[in-house]
């Protein structure tokens, strides 16, 4: 398995996933499930782990404790991490990494990025050298304004 | 003892295959090796081996006939075997790549100028380019293994390719149903060239073609792109062609122009990144008349143009309605949206549904089970939540962005003309069967002196929405002689010159005469919707096509049509509906009932401003039968018509009492 990041480059990763049932340690991505009740000390950097069901109202106010949010793809079709990522970004005001995990396909990597996705980790089945980034796609590509909607709404539709 | 035989389709061309007893696959059922029950079991495994080779492998029952040839035992794979059985001039066995040298694009020296589509600019034409590009690039890498068949699927479905019963099918988008001559040509091309020499026009303003090969779709894509058109979302479970009324920009009663919205719409939706992987495929209408020729209520989302109390224009919308197994009518969600808040209102409702949407049950995927489940008001309300949430300056639709839109359309330069010329009047006043014509296949244009015209490919006997290219390339010469260059599909499956000079209007129906296109039946009862139905389609459990061929020649004479008046007939082949036949005044569904094809028939169903869902008449009738029962049904109304009233209004008076007694009592 290895991380990806938003130019298609193969990255370090000073993540690991938290051991089922030990206290947070830094560093590590905890399941949401496992998440300890509101006013627990948690430890920093911390990672959060999202199922794709995730009601991010229920956790609005403790998402500044993370830096780093995982969502799992549980199959590349479920598209609801999408929504999950966009979210986070444009009404939780979340900024730092976002993390994709589970089943994603490399024609979704322009996707993934426009909703808010930093990072992606690879599957066996699409090692990293598959991630490779369309050149005309890639976001803030001035030589790829989109079509005429996108470019007079600027910052209106997806980045 | 059972037996079976192995078949599936190639993955190259996706050609009907069957396996034989060595181990490999033949374009010949009857060189499949018959297997027992183990055989069966190892065979499909050995099979399962090969997903570079071949797709969708299936068993398929047979009995062996004397000298122990394998007959197969179900319609569908009969159909498989031999092909259509509504073309019987086109046997699967002569299907294949001729290998000729293609002559030269339409699209290089045909252009239509004056048409009213979107025009592209350089951006445009090299996205689809790209977007041709891409598609070959993971086309090569299914067939190399990269991508899993599983992977590969909701991509090739997102560019509009489908596996169908005999071949690869693909699905053209014709955006909100406006092409120009031009653009038919390309078409006509394809048909020629790629396929069989025709094509399909859909419910959804679409045009499919049957017999595609995989390794091909990239280069058609690609050729496509040099007119301007495209497969893309045409399928998959993302935002589908935005559809509209056929009468767009040319009718009398039009408060917008909803092309210019629904090319807003499909701009914004087309390869958005969040609402690309939907829990199901997701359909939006919009009509910009208060009269609904969109059919709004009966899609995922509708819109319908209206006037608030100050005369602007303002947006009815619309959610959760839709054909299929559940059938629903939209629930209102607002009665007067700012035109500026369309796409943020949009955007919020498919938020909600991407995120809540069932992810678990494909048949309770659709938005409208979502909508039932939570109730409408809960729904209501975390629609507007979020749309409440968006930022204010997100997603704004300026009056400076549609009319930047707006004027890319082509505007017609229309003539100063009048209004009722003798050119138009003298042969009305003369011949009984262009004033028969007039009044079934034309609708009021907004401009003084043009009237819009309407091409039925419903001929009594032909396949609904069938079309050649032969024909394709004689309507594009109309088109251009009558009408700009301009053409409307309809989601009755018929074709509109939307801008004819009144003047003009008697020679382009002698022409239509002498092509045996001037079938005067619009909206009668022989102007049938039907789905391709078993002959063609993977999903069909019955022929659809057979049945509105033999409902229309027992309705042939153009007199008793005339009589019958207004009245929709509607055919779907299985519980998909594609031939919306929920909505027809006379709905016919096709199922198998243990191996023979019925027909339960539902009256009433509507989807104009009283947009309903028809009633089940009673049981179901077998398909030989289904023909003289309409027109049980139809004489029943005539039997029992008010002075002027129409059989949609006599069925509402009545309700199915009397149809009923028709169709099931002792006469």
């Amino acid at each position: 398995m290895a991380i990806i990041n938003a130019q298609g480059r193969e990255v370090a990763d000073s993540w690991t996933a938290s051991e089922p049932g030990a206290a947070p340690a830094s560093y590590t991505i905890i399941p949401l499930a496992e998440l300890p009740p509101a006013g627990t000390p948690l430890p920093s950097p911390l990672g959060l782990r999202l199922p794709p069901d995730a009601a991010l109202e229920d956790i609005a106010a403790r998402l500044g404790s993370f830096a780093l949010i995982a969502i799992e793809f549980p199959k590349f079709r479920d598209g609801r991490g999408f929504t999950l990522a966009r979210a986070l970004r444009q009404k939780y005001g979340f900024k730092d990494e976002i993390r994709a995990v589970g089943h994603v396909i490399p024609d979704q990597f322009v996707a993934l990025l426009r909703c808010g996705f930093s990072t992606l980790s690879t599957s066996p089945e699409h090692p990293a050298a598959q991630w490779r980034l369309p050149a005309a796609a890639a976001p803030e590509n001035p030589a790829h304004p989109g079509q005429l909607l996108h470019r007079l709404m600027h910052r209106g539709l997806a980045a | 003892m059972s037996l079976s035989i192995i078949s599936a389709n190639r993955l190259r061309d996706g050609r009907t295959v069957w396996r034989t007893a060595a181990g490999g696959w033949s374009e010949q059922a009857q060189a499949a090796g018959p297997l027992d029950a183990e055989a069966l079991a190892l065979g499909l495994q050995a099979a399962a081996l090969e997903p570079q080779s071949v797709v969708d492998v299936h068993e398929a029952a047979i009995t062996l006939a004397p000298g122990g040839t394998p007959v197969l035992t179900a319609q569908r794979e009969q159909i498989r075997a031999t092909g259509p059985s509504v073309r019987p001039d086109l046997p699967v066995s002569t299907w294949g790549a001729t290998g000729a040298a293609l002559p030269p694009l339409p699209s290089e020296t045909s252009t239509s100028p004056f048409a009213g589509i979107y025009r592209y600019d350089d951006y445009d034409r090299q996205f689809l380019r790209d977007r041709a590009a891409q598609f070959a690039d993971q086309v090569a890498r299914r067939l190399a293994g990269e991508l899993s068949e599983d992977e590969f699927k909701p991509l090739r479905l997102m560019n509009g390719l489908y596996l169908q019963l005999h071949a690869y099918m693909l699905r053209v988008a014709l955006p909100y149903g406006i092409l120009s001559a031009a653009q038919l040509r390309q078409l006509a091309y394809v048909a020629r060239h790629y396929d069989r020499g025709y094509g399909h026009f859909t419910t959804r303003q679409n045009i499919q073609f049957n017999w595609l090969r995989l390794e091909d779709a990239p280069a058609v894509l690609a050729l496509l792109a040099e007119a301007g058109i495209h497969a893309i979302q045409t399928s998959g479970n993302c935002v589908r062609n935005v559809t509209t009324d056929e009468f767009a920009a040319a009718a009398a009663d039009e408060i917008v122009d909803p092309r210019v919205y629904a090319e807003i719409l499909r701009q914004w939706s087309t390869d958005h990144p969040e609402f690309t992987y939907l829990p199901r495929k997701f359909k939006i209408a919009i009509t910009g008349s208060p009269q609904d020729r969109a059919a709004v209520r009966v899609h995922d989302i509708g819109i319908l143009a209206r006037r608030d109390a100050a005369g602007a224009p303002v947006f009815q919308i619309f959610a959760g309605g839709g054909l299929g197994r559940i059938p629903v009518i939209a629930v209102k969600l607002r009665d007067e949206l700012p035109v500026r808040d369309l796409l943020r209102y949009v955007e919020a409702i498919l938020r909600v549904y991407n995120a809540l949407g069932r992810r678990d049950n494909i048949h309770k995927a659709r938005i409208k089970i979502l909508i039932r489940e939570m109730k409408p008001e809960h729904f209501i309300k975390m629609v507007e939540d979020e749309f409440a949430s968006l930022p204010a300056d997100y997603c704004v639709l300026e009056s400076d962005v549609v009319a930047a839109v707006a004027a890319r359309f082509g505007v017609p330069s229309f003539e100063t003309l009048p209004a009722t010329p003798a050119e138009f009047t003298t042969p009305l006043n003369q011949d009984r069967a262009f004033r028969a014509w007039v009044r079934t296949n034309t609708h009021p244009h907004r401009q003084p002196g043009y009237i819009s015209a309407v091409i039925s490919l419903k001929t009594p006997g032909s396949i609904p929405g069938d079309i050649k290219a032969d024909e394709m390339d004689t309507i594009a010469s109309l088109a251009d002689r009558f009408s700009f260059g301009e053409l409307r599909a309809t989601h009755q499956q018929n074709l509109v010159l939307p801008h004819v000079r009144k003047a003009d209007l008697h020679a382009l129906w002698s022409e239509l005469v002498t092509i045996g296109l001037a079938a005067g039946n619009i909206g009668l009862v022989t102007d049938i919707i039907a789905c391709p139905g078993m002959d063609y389609c993977a999903l069909a459990t019955a022929r659809s096509i057979p049945v509105a061929q033999r409902i229309a020649e027992r309705f042939a004479d153009p007199q008793r049509q005339q009589d019958i008046g207004p009245l929709d007939l509607n055919i779907s082949g299985c519980i998909n509906a594609c031939g919306h036949h929920h909505v027809g005044h006379i709905g016919l569904l096709g199922v198998d009932k243990s191996g023979t094809e019925v027909y339960q028939i539902t009256l009433g169903g509507a989807s104009d401003e009283k947009a309903a869902i028809g009633t089940i008449i009673g049981p179901a009738i077998p398909t030989e039968h289904v023909p003289e029962t309409v027109e049980k049904i139809v004489n029943a109304y005539i039997a029992h018509r008010d002075e002027g009233e129409t059989f949609i209004e006599t069925y509402r008076r009545l309700g199915l009492a009397p149809f009923k007694e028709a169709v099931y009592g002792n006469h």
